[in-house]
């Protein structure tokens, strides 16, 4: 957890991505603003539905967004040159050890793949191999010829980690990478993570849908609902004084492992909405034990509520409704 | 992170040996009955196929006296209407059942895996387009197009090969694509993707290596549909009629009258042949999608 | 009260190689017990093999004996002939399948499987079944109308539910659930864990809940069993297995679990990963994974369990069944410290 080096790595605003679906369009990101500074560990938290994952790919140039804009250290990306430019600056890891890996390729190739298609000097390649391969605890000497079904899950994201080590990236988006694996592995890898990040300053952007991972390593969290951010904060914050209805609602859901369990739970009710279908005014309100009147007209923004840069689209938080959110209490 | 973690953050993994996951391609050819009986007798043909003529006793179109002969001392399997022996027929007969077979698979598999390769990878009109024409040749029945399109273009064994190619590579080009389209969407090729490859790339190193295991196993088993299928193109005569094949055998011995002159040894050996082959190549088609389907299936 | 579920000495082997190596507990009415662990632990395994459900590669051997309420003779299942555990299953002891998506039939309606599963154990007319399956869905908090649709029309919220209406069909008095809230959104899990509870408190069933989620234990839980390597290591009350855990193995667990308002950063982590069945350590099973060096002890041999005599503590968290929390002696592997 280091403090924020200067100046944003990646910068998105208000970025749209929409997919033609069965029941219509679905907006699976519909308007997000974020920031992911140099150095930091950012969470992206939210269910499967959220759109989190396709914000990621957005962000890496994987699906084109249908209005916005991302930024790589202020300079918009369009045009191939950019996109070039951001893959060698910024990689991604995938949540699934088992599909991340060519099943025809040795762990040489594949760690070796990103240095050939960026076009890097034929020449460095192997001691770079060898160094991303040991700054994820693998001795090259015994990984470089297997072939993925003979490793484990563990091991085989550690080769995706240092496949995406290999170019030397500033940034690493990382979805859901530990969510397939045993708890014991789990906290190998994310100690792995943690160390690049700590040593070379490294940004991390962390996706993932448990949030217990996510008070536990980041710095920052921004909790995704239907495609937009609806909370953002430091990750203290967030979590230990969520704003947002659904924040709150994610929190208490979260099974705690004590004995007695975690405390009261607010339940929600009913399912995700389609993505084709999202509700008018405050896309939440629908679920939201908490609405009152205009919840179902306006579609709140980001309103700053608690300190610290803590934000909540929330009409409960605007100072013009105060009134009325009282009664609501 | 305290200092005291940052050292024991990253250790270097202590691991047991590796396992050799078994079902590799090796261990099911050799290791199996199948594997052993099958590689020995397409084996057998093959021999039969270089050196049958070398090794013939006779001159296969060489005419004798000795019409319609049981097997004797001199001729072990006989002799066909015209005296020539049976034995060296059956002997050099099997240089076109390869050629063919094999020749034939080898288009089909090319054809089909490039429409297949490039209708799944791209998709959208492309893949319309081709999988419109792959129903066309999917639906038209085989046979009947075959006799048609032989009798059109004079018989020759080149005519034979591309006829049979032409009419057999839609059922590879429909497996492959399903399975591009299952590859296209693997994390590891939307891995490449964020790399910055570009599709030539992907296909290339990624697509194409992943569907190679399934389109040899398929075309192990088109080889033995088009040995077949020459058989019966030369019995209905519509092979070349220049070459001795046991297909054309079959179609003098039937046509000479053999079966009602009871001469079982002008009928048989080139039928047995053909159906020992074709199920030998079967087996070890089979056997090859074996080895594939475990690793296609390769989710934990 | 006698137990509704007694396993003595379980074994599964694979060619030779150990998957479950000598499990026992027990399970009175009524109670819910968590078995948890990581994958390849054989916690799903024991699942399969307490209904006989085993492929024919895996042996099972062990004294099983269940006792449910109704019926006045134990049925010893490890002697049950495979036509004889068809009477067993589902009539008195169900599953609840990892992965709904691929247990329940693509092709046919829902509500036809529920019917189907009751006929198969009773002779009911179809007036009775349809009147059976509404109950059943109400009881899930399922409509009929939704009951007459196929799986993948239905989210996965709602495809759990139909799991467990359909593990609920013939009214067993134990049902056993793998992984039921795996594949759910977090949310959505608190809503099936909130079902799981309320159908205990309703219908008295007792529950196997196997996870390697502890949270969902710790929540769902009179009991946990901790698995590792094809045994358990430890098992007792879920107060006192997560308040003071008692074996190496445990302990490492619960300290790499991150928990929300706790100590943010990351846990030591546990070297390497559980050993390989092919490749059984002999002594104890943790030894080369435990952080504390072996002493001799461990590496001759596997530790006996022991009850530990501790504080009877009873906790009762709000919101539970009305029956008292019954006070246990824990059990656990002592490595003489």
């Amino acid at each position: 957890m280091t403090s924020a080096a200067d100046g944003a790595l990646m910068d998105v605003r208000d970025l749209s991505v929409q997919f033609r679906a069965r029941g219509g369009v679905a907006r699976a990101v519909d308007g997000v603003t974020l920031e992911w500074r140099r150095g930091e560990v950012l969470g992206v938290v939210g269910e499967s539905g959220s759109g989190k994952s396709t914000l990621a790919r957005a962000m890496l140039g994987l699906v084109s967004p249908a209005a916005g804009s991302v930024e790589l250290e202020g300079r918009a990306l369009n045009g191939k040159g950019s996109l070039t430019e951001l893959r060698r600056r910024v990689q991604m890891i995938f949540q699934d050890p088992y599909q991340t890996l060519s099943p025809r390729q040795r762990v040489e190739a594949i760690v070796t793949e990103p240095l050939v298609v960026q076009g890097v000097a034929r020449a460095e390649h192997e001691a770079r191999v060898r160094r991303a391969l040991e700054d994820v605890g693998l001795d090259p000497a015994r990984f470089l010829d297997r072939y993925p079904h003979q490793l484990s899950g563990g091991q085989r994201q550690r080769v995706a980690i240092a496949a995406a080590l290999v170019l030397e990236p500033e940034g690493l988006i990382c979805d859901e990478p530990v969510s397939m694996l045993d708890a014991s592995v789990r906290t190998q890898i994310l100690a792995v993570l943690l160390e690049l990040q700590r040593r070379r300053g490294l940004g991390l952007l962390f996706i993932t849908h448990d949030l217990s991972l996510a008070w536990a390593l980041c710095d920052r969290i921004a909790v995704m609902y239907l495609g937009r951010i609806v909370e953002q904060g430091l990750a203290t914050d967030v979590i230990e004084r969520p704003r947002h209805p659904y924040t709150q609602a994610l929190v208490t859901a979260v099974p705690v492992p004590t004995a007695g369990g975690g405390g009261t739970r607010e339940l929600l009710t009913g399912e995700l909405p389609d993505a084709t279908d999202i509700p008018r005014g405050c896309r939440f309100h629908p679920r939201c034990p908490r609405r009152f009147e205009p919840c179902d007209q306006v579609d709140p923004p980001l309103i700053p509520t608690g300190g610290n840069g803590q934000v909540a689209a929330c009409l409960l938080h605007d100072p013009a409704l105060a009134k009325q959110a009282e009664a609501v209490g | 992170m305290s200092g005291e973690q940052a050292g024991a953050a990253v250790e270097v993994l202590a691991q047991p040996e590796f396992r050799d996951e078994p079902g590799t391609v090796r261990e099911l050819l050799l290791g199996t009955w199948r594997g052993r009986i099958g590689l020995a007798v397409v084996g057998i043909f093959v021999f039969m196929a270089v050196f049958g003529k070398a090794i013939a006793p006779y001159n296969p179109d060489a005419s004798s006296l000795d019409v319609l002969a049981p097997p004797n001392i001199h001729h072990l399997l006989g002799t066909t209407e015209n005296g020539s022996d049976v034995l060296s027929q059956v002997l050099v007969g099997a240089r076109v059942s390869i050629i063919v077979g094999f020749a034939a698979a080898a288009i089909s598999a090319v054809l089909g895996s490039a429409v297949g390769l490039v209708g799944g990878y791209f998709g959208g009109w492309t893949d319309r387009g081709l999988d419109a024409l792959e129903n066309w040749f999917l639906v038209i029945p085989t046979l009947p197009l075959m006799i048609v399109l032989a009798r059109i273009l004079s018989p020759s064994l080149t005519v034979l090969i591309v006829v049979i190619g032409l009419t057999s590579w839609a059922g590879t080009g429909r497996i492959v694509r399903a399975q591009v389209l299952t590859l296209r969407e693997r994390a590891f090729v939307e891995r490449a993707r964020a790399l910055g490859a570009g599709d030539g790339y992907i296909i290339r190193k990624h697509i194409l290596p992943n569907t190679l295991p399934l389109i040899f196993a398929n075309t192990v088993l088109i080889v033995a549909v088009a040995i077949l299928s020459e058989a019966a193109l030369s019995f209905l005569g519509l092979g070349d009629p220049t070459r001795i094949s046991w297909g054309t055998m079959l179609e003098n011995a039937f046509e000479s009258g053999a079966p009602s002159a009871q001469a079982w040894w002008y009928v048989i050996p080139p039928g047995l042949c053909i159906t020992v082959l074709v199920l030998a190549v079967s087996m070890l088609g089979y056997l090859f999608e074996e080895h594939v389907n475990p690793r296609l299936r390769e989710n934990r | 009260m006698s137990a509704l579920l007694e396993v003595e000495g379980l074994r599964v082997t694979y060619r030779g190689d150990p998957i479950v190596d000598g499990v026992d507990f027990s399970l009175t009415p009524g109670e819910a017990v968590g078995l948890a662990g990581e994958s390849g632990c054989g916690k799903t395994t024991t699942a399969l093999a307490l209904m006989k459900l085993l492929p024919s590669s895996l042996k099972q051997s062990g004294v099983i004996t269940l006792r449910p309420p109704e019926v006045s003779e134990p049925i010893n299942i490890g002697k049950r002939t495979e036509a004889g555990m068809r009477l067993v299953r589902w009539r008195h002891v169900s599953l609840v399948f990892q992965g709904a998506m691929n247990s329940l039939d693509p092709v046919q309606r829902v509500d036809a499987q529920i019917a189907e599963a009751i006929r198969l154990h009773e002779s009911v007319s179809g007036k009775e079944v349809r009147e059976r399956i509404a109950e059943l869905l109400a009881t899930v908090g399922l409509t009929p109308a939704l009951g007459h649709r196929y799986a993948h029309q239905l989210s996965g919220g709602q495809r759990q539910r139909m799991m467990i209406a359909l593990a609920l069909a013939c009214r067993p008095s134990l049902v056993i659930a793998d992984e039921p809230t795996t594949a759910l959104d977090v949310v959505i899990q608190a809503q099936v864990l909130q079902l799981l509870e309320r159908l205990r408190e309703r219908l008295g069933l007792a529950l196997i809940l196997i996870s390697h989620d502890l949270g969902v234990l710790a929540e769902t839980c009179d009991r946990i069993a901790i698995m590792y390597a094809g045994r358990i290591v430890e098992i007792g009350q879920v107060s006192s297995v997560f308040d003071a855990p008692q074996h190496p193995y445990t302990k490492r667990l619960l300290d790499s679990l991150p928990l929300i308002g706790g100590r943010r950063g990351l846990g030591d982590p546990i070297p390497g990963g559980p050993p390989d069945p092919g490749e059984m350590p002999d002594g104890c099973r943790f030894r080369p994974a435990a952080r504390t060096p072996p002493s001799g002890v461990c590496l001759i041999r596997p530790c006996a369990r022991r009850p530990r005599a501790t504080a009877r503590r009873v906790t009762s968290r709000p919101g539970r069944s009305g029956r008292p929390p019954r006070p246990r002696r824990r059990w656990a592997h002592d490595l003489g410290r």
